[in-house]
């Protein structure tokens, strides 16, 4: 193998799959990153054999080959190289490669790329095609709303559910629940329900140029991939049933609140400053009013009341919400307007965006005392 | 105003439980800890055994040298338990402020209790008196300011003692001690202090606190005002608790997985009744391995909601177990603890989507420890632990 490129190029590679990079040690060969030299293309790949990742830069590709590299020391050099012409040589002596750039060279061991094990084409019994700008944001406002802990493995993923063309992706740490729907462009009536883990989704959006303008997602019940014409990441999917998520969200409400998504969220921003829990989050006092909302927050460092003028019908209720809960939803909210529907202090409410019915966000509040 | 701190310490208490509940084992040496020739050793000896010499700790065999005609017996832990747990409730009637140590020792501070039930003497008597009456037990009393005198007080008379020590009789009953008794003075340290001439804790407590310092590290201080009868340490009852923990130490190492995940259960189950009963609960659970190396490590898993179910902590401890443990390796302790407690009334109100399954469970320990305080702990346990006690 022997090629030469930037180190903007190299530097892509390395990033598109450092992710998928192993840092357990149980086998050594996967804490390193694929590369194979071909058609003037040089591929990138990595897997901690429950996430895979490939990516192709361009090259000039002047003999074809392959080699594993390990990733933090290759990724390492490379991100301290100088900005000029790289020339990647392999060297059979020492199974790796020697490096070259301006009068330099350094030498890095590696494995045999044969050993390493093939990121293998997904059998899916689907493949649809997704918009990449759309897919991205529906992961971005679902993700967050993951569960971080692995005591119910299915909550640490994210339900992806195809019906009647609609696509509707679903999160929930149990607290509080994520919900947005898309329409596919294509006319694709197949049904789908399976639950993508939160952390392959958020190389997803991560990795996925909104550049790539379309995307190729393919699955089966065991595992699912994203494919461009560049990238694809081969994730396994979560095992286990997402309960009936539709049945939790209520279609009736008493009230209806509308305030503006940046007033909201500084104010609250505002009121979680004196918190005194270790996780950063206080509990937010919701008090609706007549033209106005107050909000306000208390802790033993003191306290935050603070008004925002609002539109309400219905009538006016006092609930309590866990900060963290209402301040990531509201960072993801991109409309100017956002509409709360309550029902009562001991009822979900629901928060929607302004002016579109794609995104439904159901938080449950806080008894206090 | 002077704390008032009594340290309760039970008589031989495993023999003594095993000789009520048995008047052939009346007068007779009782060894707790099993069959003489297993490899076991003496949990606990009662005062006719240790005339024999026979001491907690020894190995069984030797106790079987020293004794044969000793009595031994299997300890039946669920039965000790449970009657440390009535202990436990009459202490509670005099004070809250009650620091468990084991099943059969405990600090109780009862400064301010005057007025309700008279001066901390007069409180340890009728403490002595109802243990005596209501459980057929004695113990020992050891009444001062503080945990350490409280603690050498309780062993000057034993058994069925009681001692007071105060500034006027501290220098008569304490200095003339070896400085072993001192909390953290093991061989190694009584060594050092040896070479500076320190053999007793009035030695101890007349010496240089700078030499001290020099020799045993910043340690030296805390002995040196331990001798001086100078002891902080407050009572700390469950409710304030930083963590609750079990470990048990095998009498001979443990490789057998199914046993050790068994015992992880048994732990789980204890650690879990104490959370609760103390109304508490706890995020994250540590898992402990000793290995016959005295190696020892622990592991650690933070959850995102406070529990104190067993079947959590159980599920918990055995996954760190797994990942941690090499399985053919043997294991001397194993233990569990659970920390970064809150009160069970702090827990935050959040609702949950979802959770059934843990409301439900939530009432099952909740009925579950019902009928276990009305007829005994360990009245409903897991049939998986039942075969433990079907060998007894």
């Amino acid at each position: 193998m022997k090629i030469i490129a930037s180190k903007e190029n190299l530097l892509d590679g390395i990033n598109a799959v450092q992710k998928a990079v192993s840092n357990k040690n149980t086998i050594p060969i996967l804490s390193g990153i694929f590369l194979k030299a071909v058609d003037n293309n040089l591929l990138f790949a990595a897997t901690d054999l429950e996430i895979g990742i490939e990516c192709k830069v361009p090259v000039q590709v002047i003999e074809e080959g392959e080699i594993v590299l390990p990733a933090r020391h290759f990724s390492e050099l490379v991100r301290k190289l100088p900005n000029t012409k790289i020339i990647i040589n392999y060297l059979s002596d020492i199974i790796g490669v020697s490096i070259q750039y301006d009068d330099a060279e350094v030498n890095l061991k590696g494995w045999p790329g044969d050993e390493f094990p093939l990121i293998p084409e997904l059998e899916g019994n689907f493949s649809i095609e997704v918009e990449t700008n759309i897919l991205k944001n529906m992961i971005k406002q679902t993700i967050f709303a993951t569960a971080t802990d692995d005591n119910r493995p299915i909550f640490t993923g994210v339900l992806f559910e195809l019906e009647n063309n609609e696509l509707h992706m679903v999160a929930t740490d149990t607290h509080r629940l994520a919900l947005r729907s898309g329409i596919l462009k294509n006319n694709q009536n197949k049904s789908i329900s399976i639950i993508i883990p939160g952390k392959t989704l958020g190389e997803v959006n991560r990795i996925i140029k909104e550049e790539d303008e379309a995307l190729i997602i393919k699955g089966n019940m065991n595992q699912i991939s994203f494919e461009t014409q560049d990238t694809k990441i081969i994730s396994r999917i979560i095992e286990g049933k997402f309960p009936n998520y539709k049945q939790v969200i209520p279609q009736e409400y008493k009230s209806l609140l509308k305030v503006k998504t940046k007033a909201f969220q500084e104010t609250i921003e505002r009121a979680n400053l004196f918190s005194s829990e270790k996780d950063g989050t206080s509990i937010i006092k919701l008090v609706m009013g007549d033209g106005f909302l107050e909000i306000t927050s208390k802790s033993e460092m003191g306290k935050v009341e603070e008004k925002i003028p609002s539109y309400s019908e219905g009538e006016n209720i006092e609930i309590s919400f866990n900060a963290k809960y209402l301040l990531d939803a509201l960072k993801i909210i991109d409309t100017e307007d956002l509409n709360i529907n309550l029902s009562g202090p001991l009822s979900p409410g629901i928060i929607k965006s302004g002016n579109h019915n794609n995104f439904i966000y159901l938080i449950l509040p806080l008894r206090t005392v | 105003m002077e704390r008032r701190i009594i340290h309760v310490d039970m008589d031989a208490f495993y023999a003594a439980v095993e000789q009520r509940d048995n008047s052939e084992l009346l007068g007779q040496p009782v060894i707790i800890g099993g069959k003489p020739q297993s490899r076991g050793v003496v949990s606990t000896a009662s005062y006719e055994a240790r005339k024999f010499g026979i001491r907690s700790a020894m190995p069984l065999i030797e106790a079987y040298r020293l004794c044969p005609q000793g009595i031994f017996i299997l300890p039946d832990h669920s039965k000790y338990r449970r009657v440390s747990d009535e202990i436990m409730q009459i202490f509670q009637h005099y004070t809250p402020l009650v620091e468990p140590i084991s099943l059969d020792e405990a600090f109780l501070d009862v400064s301010g209790c005057q007025r309700l039930f008279g001066d901390s003497l007069h409180i340890a008597q009728e403490i002595k008196d109802q243990i005596k009456s209501q459980l057929d037990l004695t113990a020992s009393f050891g009444i001062a300011a503080n945990k350490f005198l409280a603690k050498i007080a309780s062993d000057l008379d034993k058994p069925d003692g009681l001692v007071v020590i105060n500034r006027e009789n501290i220098a008569e009953k304490i200095w003339p001690l070896a400085v072993q008794k001192l909390w953290g003075i093991g061989s190694k340290s009584a060594a050092k202090l040896v070479e500076l001439n320190i053999k007793t804790i009035g030695q101890l407590a007349k010496s240089n606190p700078d030499l001290l310092a020099k020799t045993l590290g910043s340690w030296g201080l805390e002995v040196y005002n331990l001798s001086n009868g100078i002891d902080e340490r407050p009572v700390i009852p469950e409710r304030d608790a930083h963590s609750i923990g079990h470990e048990t130490t095998f009498s001979q190492d443990i490789r057998d997985q199914e046993y050790l995940t068994r015992v992880l259960l048994e732990l789980a189950q204890d650690v879990g009744w104490r959370l609760r009963r103390a109304g508490l609960r706890g995020k994250t659970v540590a898992l402990k391995i000793r290995y016959p190396d005295f190696k020892t490590i622990t592991r650690s898993h933070t959850l995102s909601a406070e529990l104190n179910q067993d079947d959590v902590i159980y599920q918990e401890a055995v996954k760190l177990f797994i990942a941690n443990h090499a399985a053919q390796k043997s294991i001397r302790l194993i233990g569990i603890t659970v920390s970064g407690l809150i009160r069970e009334e702090q827990v935050s109100q959040q609702f949950s989507l979802f959770t059934e399954k843990e409301d439900k469970s939530k009432k099952l320990y909740q009925a579950l420890d019902k009928i276990n305080i009305k007829f005994g702990r360990k009245t409903i346990t897991r049939a998986r632990l039942l075969k433990d006690d079907e060998t007894k």
